[in-house]
């Protein structure tokens, strides 16, 4: 018998089926140039108005306490809103394997222009007319409506963004070389394993320790809240729960029954297993998203892997995803035959 | 852990699940220290009672082979060997054919304590 050759996984880049890749990478990254252009449109009104040295920072009492040239404050602007820009061009680009992730991205990066943008112009108007930029002041307001434009922008930027039209579900069965597992007519099977992964638990846990000890001997006040949000999720987040049943492929974490990943049985053309190493195939661990693939990637090693009606893949690590694949084949199998 | 029901079968739907349990731990796909998923979870997931699960479960625990503790769900025991649950499958294979046989419970226990002593 000749050996089993591995299923043979696309390593070309697979075709971009994601009808709004385009809209929502424009989106993404023009924003940042025309709120710059914005922020220098402010600049280039109000420059007669300007002192000398402008106040640029504004203290927790809201009376200015850092200050620089014309040129030092634009240059500031521009540098970081058209750096953010292509920082979430790149990531709206990256992810585009998981389109509702990319949707977020695009809207999270418009409001953050805007926010960067508007807390500019915020600061030129408040230097208008002023002589001494120290007693520049900004009052609750003058954040208050920067605030809302940014909600407003990435409100905007989720609309424009737009929602992918499901793709249209698949309609027939697995390839016949799917491997299955025999179900009887009106059985119910469910299969569910726990996945855990023994680094990160531990990185989260050493996250939250660091963040508790700088926070009492440093202070509260820097990277010591950081920490802890940053840590407390990774603690939380890393162990999973991964259920094979008649609503598909669902990953939840151990602890909480929040956030949940579904991917329905109309959205698999076929389910298989394969070797996954964390580092190579997704860059890391974690919910993973690459060029044509998207997963929860605790550990390296067996995984499920679902083919999606929208050709990328969707991989989940888990112990004994053969199960898992073949009664992922058969439920599907069950759904698309009529009178099964 | 695979559960496989078949709600139109005459066994209860908690001894249904209760067997799939003994069986991946007879078969050695579950082990000891493993964690079965939450009762809620498993009844949301086949679209049962989840007082069904918890049933099943009770049994698992009388059967000594999980252990079910408030906030931990249910865990395999360290003794529960797949040979243990091999056992307790003989067990109620034993039960069920004694049953059909007509015999009382006496009976199959003196059956029992019979072959206890006579295996000595």
């Amino acid at each position: 018998m000749a050996p089993a050759s591995p299923t043979p996984v696309s390593h070309n880049p697979p075709k971009q089926s994601n009808p709004l890749y385009w809209r929502r990478l424009l989106l993404a990254s023009l924003t940042a140039p025309v709120v710059g252009a914005a922020d220098v449109g402010v600049y280039l009104r109000l420059r007669d108005r300007l002192p000398g040295r402008l106040a640029t920072h504004i203290g927790s009492g809201g009376a200015a306490d850092g200050f620089s040239g014309h040129g030092g404050f634009l240059t500031t602007a521009l540098v970081l809103i058209l750096g953010i820009g292509l920082l979430f061009g790149a990531i709206v680009h990256w992810v585009r394997a998981a389109s509702g992730l990319q949707r977020g991205m695009t809207a999270v990066g418009c409001a953050l222009y805007v926010f960067i943008g508007s807390i500019f112009a915020a600061l030129l108007l408040a230097n208008a007319d002023v002589d001494d930029p120290a007693s520049v002041n900004m009052s609750g307001w003058q954040v208050g409506i920067p605030v809302l434009i940014t909600a407003a922008a990435g409100g905007l930027g989720w609309l424009v963004a737009g929602a992918e039209p499901a793709p249209a579900p698949a309609d027939s069965p697995p390839p016949a070389r799917a491997v299955r597992l025999s179900l009887a007519k009106g059985e119910v099977a469910s299969w569910s394993r726990p996945v855990g992964s023994r680094v990160l638990p531990l990185v989260g846990l050493a996250t939250v320790v660091a963040g508790v000890v700088v926070g009492s001997t440093v202070g509260w006040g820097g990277v010591a809240v950081p920490l802890l949000l940053g840590g407390v999720p990774v603690a939380l987040l890393t162990g999973a729960r991964v259920t094979v049943d008649r609503r598909g492929l669902i990953v939840a974490p151990k602890v909480l029954p929040r956030p949940r990943l579904t991917i329905p049985l109309e959205r698999m053309v076929e389910a298989t297993h394969r070797e996954v190493d964390a580092m190579r195939d997704f860059g890391g661990w974690g919910y993973r998203v690459t060029g044509g693939a998207s997963g929860v990637i605790l550990r390296s090693g067996d995984a499920v892997s679902v083919r999606l009606t929208n050709g990328t893949e969707f991989a989940v690590t888990v112990d004994d995803a053969a199960t898992a694949a073949a009664l992922l084949n058969s439920l599907a199998d069950r759904e698309r035959t009529p009178g099964a | 852990m695979l559960f496989r029901v078949d709600p139109s079968s005459n066994t209860p739907l908690g001894d249904q699940i209760a067997a799939c349990v003994r069986g991946a731990v007879a078969d050695g796909s579950v082990r000891a220290g493993e964690r079965l998923p939450a009762a809620r979870d498993v009844a949301e997931s086949l679209g049962v009672n989840m007082h069904t699960v918890l049933r099943g479960y009770q049994s698992l625990r009388a059967e000594g082979l999980i252990e079910l503790r408030r906030g931990r769900g249910a865990v395999v025991v360290a003794g529960a060997t797949p040979g243990r649950a091999r056992l307790v499958e003989h067990a109620l294979a034993l039960v069920a054919e004694a049953r059909s046989l007509g015999l009382s419970d006496d009976e199959v226990v003196t059956v029992v304590r019979t072959s206890l002593s006579g295996g000595i």
